[in-house]
């Protein structure tokens, strides 16, 4: 891979359960989620961090509405080869390169995927699979 | 969801809530280099000649410490608690890049990594924001 991407850091900076005293029922849970994106970077260190927050809401069977279920936010820290060819800086801004921020934050989202997974494996929101994602699809509802 | 919690917290100005989690961070260093030295919080009241009670208040993490507070401390200490290094790169100084520190340590990662000071540099530069919903 001509990045190199190395994760130096993997963390999961919270995670919280909502109505957590509510039967969701035996069914496959359905539902929505709420993703939240941030890609940044962290100077003189060189390092781009990708922080997925994830809202989840389920459709509670009896109630007939999707209420919130809980969250999990975490933090994917990443080493490139060849920062300069990849993060352009012009002025105070900084400008990655569109499939190293793609495979990034596809990287990130998986590795939510499967945190969620193995951190939820005993509440609602652990069963849930969380849908894949393309990155583009992401990434066209940036806001920056 | 959103809390109360959550809508008092994003009221709270940013520069606010960047000098308490410094305070933190100065309180947790000051706390750390006692113990190295096996010094009770008694022991560096007496070496700036004040009283138990005001370090005491200081080490709840809320201070608005000053510059010069925390020079006599660290001459007290005989070590560094606030760093502001000159070691930065002669390009970063020349673009003007200054960023402070976003403590982010305690809870971000894990709550066990240590950060023995506070420094100037390496601060996350937010570069972009996403946002969707999806159904599943």
């Amino acid at each position: 891979m001509k990045y190199g991407i190395k994760i130096v850091e993997l963390d999961i900076y919270r995670y919280s359960l909502e109505n957590n005293d509510l039967d969701w029922g035996r069914k496959k849970p359905t539902g929505n989620i709420n993703i939240n994106v941030t890609v940044s970077a962290t100077m003189p260190a060189k390092e781009l961090s990708v922080k997925i927050d994830i809202h989840i809401f389920i459709r509670h069977p009896k109630k007939n509405a999707s209420l919130p279920a809980g969250s999990i936010e975490t933090i994917s820290g990443y080493q490139i080869d060849n920062w300069d060819a990849f993060v352009k800086r012009t002025g105070e801004k900084y400008k990655v390169e569109e499939k190293l921020k793609m495979e990034l934050v596809r990287i990130s989202y998986d590795n939510t995927r499967g945190l969620l997974r193995e951190r939820g494996r005993n509440d609602i929101i652990g069963k849930i699979v969380l849908p894949v994602i393309d990155p583009h699809e992401l990434l066209k509802s940036s806001s920056k | 969801m959103t809390t109360k919690l959550d809508l008092i917290y994003e009221r709270v100005p940013a520069h606010t809530k960047l000098m308490v989690s410094k305070s933190f961070d100065i309180s947790e260093r000051i706390l750390d280099i006692l113990e190295e030295k096996g010094w009770t919080q008694k022991d560096l009241a007496e070496k700036l000649s004040k009283k138990e009670s005001e370090i005491s208040k200081w080490m709840k993490g809320t201070h608005n410490f000053t510059l010069e507070t925390i020079s006599k401390i660290e001459i007290a200490l005989g070590q560094t608690i606030l760093d502001t290094s000159n070691s930065r790169k002669q390009e970063d100084v020349e673009n003007g890049i200054m960023v402070f520190k976003n403590v982010r340590a305690d809870s971000l990662i894990g709550g066990n990594k240590h950060i023995p000071i506070i420094s100037v540099d390496d601060s996350p530069i937010i570069l972009y924001k996403m946002k969707k919903e999806i159904n599943f």
